[in-house]
């Protein structure tokens, strides 16, 4: 009597065991298996960021920012927001070139009150570059790299390296425009060439 | 007491010999997101899909589970990937998994009821799959719809817009 008591309880703990667990015991079965790949960093890594933030990275060194799981979650919400200002400063940027655009041409047609409003919004759009090129360029690592063949990321990063070069062609220019007034057309060629590589980096890029 | 065990061993044996597991082929089976934003459209693939079936008696599938990495989504572009990564949180949930609850047959069409497991929360998902047999091989695939709001993702954003909330999800397992 005492032993059936026991009986009923046992027999159907036996029979719902399969029925309540068996989806969790397989799951659990591949949960054991699966190797979380715990890689921090990907293996390539551009220069700039490597300098930083790299495995030997300076600011790894200086443990202002070592090298853990923790720390690398801190730094894809400080990669993100620095990407986003990138974002909005590649915007206003380019909106300041528009701008520069109208304003060189009709200084180029000889409207020389115009000439201070040319210079001011010179130096806005190189204090926006220059802000938004260093957001991407410091920003933390991304988690994965694993880009082959021509990516729109990669058309975006080589036409940095055009308009980056044409930036620099183009103030150089402008600086010995004083003395060299006939090195106005080649500086006009570099910030046409500036804002179309800018303009196409901007449209290539996608989420 | 002895016939209390054979009735023990009856039911496990019984239990056992009913229910048999396999492992999907790896290499085969493949997970594909579709996701959209006001720009465009893209999708993400993972090859690397870890999926276990158990049969019943009559050979039909009767539960199924599977796990794939965050990681492993490719959508060609790293620079989304690893946006995704961030917004999936996955350094802290680096696995995507399902279970079935409940599996239902017309003929080869499927439809499944279960559990989705993705960024920390689980959410019943149900989706309608296909299940095509040759010869000793089977190849079962399928799709459903998720909202990303639902596991409490952030939603992705590209200049300032946010992508869909919807993602659909198709599967393709080769047993």
């Amino acid at each position: 009597m005492h032993m059936r008591r026991y009986l009923l309880p046992l027999v159907f703990l036996l029979l719902s065991c399969p029925v309540f667990s068996q989806d969790d015991a397989l799951l659990k079965q591949l949960e054991k298996e699966d190797q979380a790949d715990t890689a921090l960093l990907p293996p390539k890594v551009i220069l700039t960021q490597r300098l930083f933030w790299g495995e030997k990275g300076l600011l790894r060194k200086w443990n202002v920012a070592p090298l853990t799981l923790d720390q690398r979650k801190k730094e894809m919400g400080t990669r993100r927001f620095m990407l986003k200002t990138h974002q909005v400063l590649g915007f206003v940027t380019l909106g300041g070139m528009v701008a520069q655009g109208i304003v060189g041409s009709q200084l180029y047609k000889g409207n020389s009150d115009l000439k201070d409003l040319h210079e001011g919004l010179a130096t806005g759009i190189n204090i926006t570059y220059s802000m938004g090129a260093l957001m991407s360029l410091f920003a933390p690592p991304p988690l994965v790299n694993r880009d082959k063949g021509l990516t729109s990321l990669r058309l975006h990063k080589w036409l940095a390296v055009v308009h980056m070069s044409g930036m620099i062609a183009t103030n150089i220019l402008a600086n010995k425009i004083e003395d060299h007034p006939e090195l106005k057309p080649y500086h006009r060629a570099a910030a046409y060439t500036t804002f179309a590589a800018y303009a196409a980096s901007v449209i290539v890029i996608k989420f | 007491m002895r016939w209390i065990f054979s009735v023990m061993f009856f039911i496990l044996s019984f239990g056992a010999s009913a229910q048999q597991t396999i492992k999907a082929d790896i290499g085969k089976t493949s997970v594909t997101y579709y996701m959209k934003h006001a720009l465009h459209a893209w999708t993400g693939v993972s090859n690397d899909v870890n999926c276990i079936v158990q049969m019943n008696d009559k050979g039909d599938i009767e539960k199924v589970a599977a796990t794939a990495k965050v990681r492993s989504f490719d959508s060609k572009n790293s620079n989304r990937d690893s946006h995704m990564m961030e917004v999936t949180d996955a350094l802290t949930y680096p696995i995507i998994s399902f279970y079935s609850t409940s599996i239902e047959r017309n003929g080869s069409d499927l439809h499944v009821k279960g559990v989705l497991k993705f960024h920390g929360i689980e959410k019943p998902v149900t989706m309608q799959g296909k299940e095509v047999k040759n010869g000793s091989k089977r190849t079962i695939t399928g799709e459903f719809v998720f909202l990303l709001e639902d596991f409490k993702i952030d939603r992705p954003s590209i200049f300032m817009v946010k992508t869909d909330n919807e993602v659909k999800v198709s599967f393709k397992v080769e047993l």
